[in-house]
């Protein structure tokens, strides 16, 4: 995608009803779109790193970034995916603190800026804008919770059909035999964010192949038997 | 590609702005990317990567605060390596300093703006 081609007004943005600034007026958007930096991230290209200091605030508009930290030895652990329309590096903002994971494009992603001042001054102008970061952190303090849970109490193939859930729910589309996984992370991603070797995944996906639950096109991963994977995850509610 | 910055500018600016040291290494512009903040080096390694060559930036010179302002895609990649230490100059930094009551510093920040 050329830069030209770059959507220039907030008010083009595809993901304009999914982002923080979903109820603002026309005259807000126009401001924004006028202080935003909007660049194209390529897949690997990181938009901050962890240890390193805040600048602003990220907003996705297309694609999709993982969120990770750092382990012993180096090992990269995700803790976090985000898609279209969700913010990055707010919480750095708020509690004046370094970045404490790094944010890297997954495939092409589309990301405007807003650096700090100008977004803590909005905030302060613009109660809806809090209103939907904090429904961000509240959504995203609940979903670690649950990961933290999960970690402690399932065993990797219960984690693996959970997470084959929560990308059929975020990142899928209909087809013939079910339901196909659009967004692509390699077995490396998906084992860093469950917390377990590549090995172990491939061993839980050939058993859910082999039960017939999930199915491969191409490089996607197909879920055929949603109700089965339910079942498998093993979910609380 | 990198901005000379008067040594009075570049104490005006440690008082306006907060010195950062940065503890990772990291891209912090990539090429065909317009900068999100531009950076003066105090200290440290900022290094621009051209094709296959790369230059360091010498401290007291500010990069990608032109490109910032004029909000065109800078022409090369850089990065920054542990223990440097910047001052980040973002947008809304350039515009407060345009109004600032000092001549120099009003000039300085007109003369990127307005160069957009």
């Amino acid at each position: 995608m050329s830069k030209e081609s770059l959507p220039k007004k907030c008010q083009d943005c595809p993901s304009l009803m999914e982002g923080v600034f979903c109820d603002l007026g026309d005259e807000s958007l126009n401001e924004l779109s006028a202080h935003k930096i909007t660049n194209l991230y390529k897949k690997g290209q990181t938009l901050f790193v962890e240890g390193n200091p805040p600048f602003g605030l990220y907003c996705i508009s297309t694609g999709n970034v993982k969120v990770s930290k750092l382990g012993s030895g180096g090992r990269e652990n995700i803790v976090r995916l985000a898609g279209a329309g969700d913010v990055l590096g707010h919480r750095s903002i708020f509690t004046d603190q370094y970045y404490s994971a790094t944010a890297t494009a997954l495939e092409d992603t589309r990301v405007c800026f807003l650096d700090k001042k100008y977004i803590l001054e909005k905030v302060g102008k613009e109660p809806s804008i809090s209103k939907h970061i904090m429904f961000r952190l509240g959504r995203d303090l609940g979903a670690s919770e649950t990961k933290i849970a999960s970690l402690s109490q399932k065993s990797v193939f219960e984690r693996t059909a959970e997470l084959l859930l929560l990308l059929s729910a975020s990142h899928s589309e209909k087809c013939d035999e079910g339901k196909k996984i659009t967004l692509k992370l390699t077995r490396e991603e998906m084992a860093s964010y469950l917390g377990t070797s590549s090995e172990t995944l491939i061993r839980c996906l050939s058993e859910l192949k082999s039960e017939d639950v999930v199915g491969q096109e191409g490089k996607n991963i197909v879920i055929k038997n949603e109700e089965k994977l339910v079942e498998f995850a093993n979910l609380s509610y | 590609m990198t901005t000379e910055i008067d040594k009075d500018i570049i104490n005006y600016l440690q008082g306006f702005c907060s010195e950062i040291v940065y503890e990772r290494d990291e891209v912090i512009i990539y090429e065909g990317h317009v900068p999100r903040v531009g950076f003066v080096l105090l200290e440290g390694k900022l290094e621009i990567i051209m094709s296959k060559t790369k230059k360091e930036v010498s401290p007291n010179n500010a990069i990608g605060v032109k490109e910032l302002a004029s909000k065109e895609p800078f022409k090369y990649t850089v990065k920054i390596y542990p223990n440097t230490k910047v001052l980040p100059l973002d947008r809304s930094t350039l515009i407060s300093l345009s109004k600032a009551k000092e001549e120099n510093i009003r000039n300085f920040a007109n003369e990127l703006l307005l160069s957009a």
